[in-house]
């Protein structure tokens, strides 16, 4: 519940932020097919690869990287922010 | 001394008659019977009392199904053949109305060039069995890597609903919800969403062994359905599984059951016919009235220590779940995250916006992708102008082959274990960074 209101917040923040500045065109149609396609592989390979190992470990591992990375960018975002603040000295 | 030859013979042959009058209660259909046992595929259905049977494919792939009627166990030649077909692998039904015919067995087979987990299911009606509690055997290759047993109940046979009552794995496969594996004494039970009409029921392994007829291994369980369903309603005994895994085991027939065995009246009791009792599981002393009270008690007592033993995993586990609840977004907000960012970022950012969502994708992949036992190959097409062609047709490719499927935990083992350390590497290194700065 945390993360998704911070995620939600953030998410927010950012379109207001974006809402100014110029829009970014597209990619053409036949590449977002192409990439889909890959993605359709990429499905598949993942299907192959965890026929060789045992799926739910290799999942915990990356949801645990997925949360590490996340903190440590948030620690990282946090720090940002802290060092903004001068009475509280950090360096 | 030659006196003592013929006392020997008399001896011998006085022996097996009596076993043979102790096994069966006699009659000719009895010994009917206990000829056809020799063969797992054959259904006495008279003795039964079936009047008809059917086979009914949901969903599934398999090519051809068939019954052969004949009217002796090893006849080569069947006398009458109901069958079905079907190329590309569709729901079917099969069925025979042979009960007033005076044929005597009845022979299932099922063969199929490429099949699916979980898509096909051999449905065979025993409503007319229903009545009452129910002992048979059901025979799987040994070596199956999927099969389940589960009961169905539907409003007839062409109903597309069904539920699934009861679900268990052949062998130490998950196998969609068969992730439970079959052992003796354990029970069946239905699930309370039952469809209207079809009371709850229950059925028990009896005992689980390996059998070797016609030189295959089969594992076998005897099973008791007990259920009184009253008045009768349609519920189907399903016994499902892969035929690619087991064609190998098997030329043609993959499942078998046999219901030769006695039905008996037992609704409300744990009483059962002489000699077709459960195993002993060693805990009971045997015979007298005291040994049933005991086993019960012996019962109770494992249910509390079982409850007492689990009570520290589920109060973590209830931790545990409060905790990840708190913080972790489910998957319902995991999607309003993701389209929250389709909304605000795709027609602003463009470009930058899908290759964002390309990694968020091939995150998701990873995260939701599951072992799988065949790949389904869609084929190469030659396509000439207006005429196209196959070069390869589409296939389920099964990855582990059965003569390597014995290496599959050494593997699994040893690639996750790489992974692990290479895991745990990485991991270090994010630490060296975070902690330098």
């Amino acid at each position: 519940m945390i993360i998704y209101l911070l995620a939600s917040a953030v998410i927010s923040l950012f379109g207001v932020v974006l809402l100014p500045f110029p829009k970014i065109g597209s990619v053409p149609a036949e590449v977002e097919g192409m990439l889909n396609d890959i993605l359709s592989y990429v499905d598949i390979g993942f299907d192959i690869f965890y026929s060789f190992c045992y799926a739910d470990v290799v999942i915990a591992m990356v949801n645990i990287t997925v949360m590490v990375i996340v903190l440590y960018e948030a620690w990282r975002v946090a720090l940002f922010v802290f060092r903004k603040i001068p009475f509280l000295g950090i360096n | 001394m030659k006196y003592k030859f013929i006392a020997l013979f008399l001896a011998v042959t006085l022996l097996f008659t009596t076993t043979a009058a102790a096994t069966g209660s006699g009659g000719a259909a009895d010994s009917n019977a206990a000829s056809s046992r020799s063969s797992p595929y054959l259904i006495d259905y008279q003795s039964q009392g079936l009047a008809s049977l059917g086979a009914y494919f949901v969903n599934g792939k398999p090519d051809y199904a068939c019954f052969v009627v004949n009217n002796t166990v090893n006849e080569t030649r069947p006398a009458e053949l109901y069958q079905w077909s079907s190329a590309s692998g569709g729901a079917g039904y099969v069925s025979t109305y042979v009960g007033s015919s005076g044929r005597k067995y009845v022979q299932y087979c099922i063969e199929t060039s490429v099949d699916d987990f979980c898509t096909s299911g051999l449905l065979i009606d025993i409503s007319s069995l229903m009545g009452s509690s129910t002992s048979f055997d059901v025979y799987f290759p040994e070596y199956s890597d999927t099969g389940g047993i589960y009961f169905d109940g539907v409003a007839d046979w062409t109903s597309a609903g069904y539920t699934y009552f009861t679900t268990r794995s052949v062998n130490n496969n998950s196998w969609y919800a068969y992730s439970e594996i079959l052992d003796a004494g354990d029970t069946f039970n239905s699930y309370s969403t039952l469809l209207d009409g079809v009371k709850p029921f229950s059925c028990d392994i009896n005992s689980v062994s390996t059998v070797t007829i016609d030189g295959h291994r089969f594992i076998k369980y005897s099973l008791t359905l007990k259920a009184d369903q009253s008045p009768r309603q349609v519920v189907q005994f399903v016994i499902a599984g892969t035929a690619a895994a087991l064609s190998d085991s098997y030329d043609s027939s993959f499942f078998s059951i046999d219901l030769l065995n006695n039905i008996y009246i037992d609704l409300d009791s744990s009483v059962v016919p002489d000699g077709e009792g459960p195993p002993d599981d060693g805990t009971g002393s045997g015979g007298g009235g005291e040994s049933g009270g005991d086993q019960d008690t012996t019962g109770q007592l494992t249910d509390i220590k079982d409850a007492v033993t689990e009570l520290p995993n589920s109060i973590a586990g209830k931790i545990a779940d409060a905790v990840m609840g708190l913080f972790v977004p489910d998957e319902e907000q995991l999607e309003s995250i993701h389209a929250s960012m389709d909304t605000f970022f795709s027609d602003q950012l463009g470009a930058v916006w899908t290759v964002m969502d390309f990694f968020l994708d091939l995150l998701m992949y990873a995260l939701d992708a599951d072992a799988q036992e065949s790949i389904a190959f869609p084929g190469i097409v030659l396509d000439v102008g207006s005429d196209a062609s196959f070069i390869l047709e589409p296939a389920d490719v099964y990855i582990w082959p059965n003569g390597f499927r014995q290496l599959q935990p050494l593997v699994r083992s040893g690639v996750t274990m790489v992974l692990i350390l290479c895991w745990f590497r990485g991991l270090m290194r994010i630490k060296d960074r975070w902690l330098s700065r």
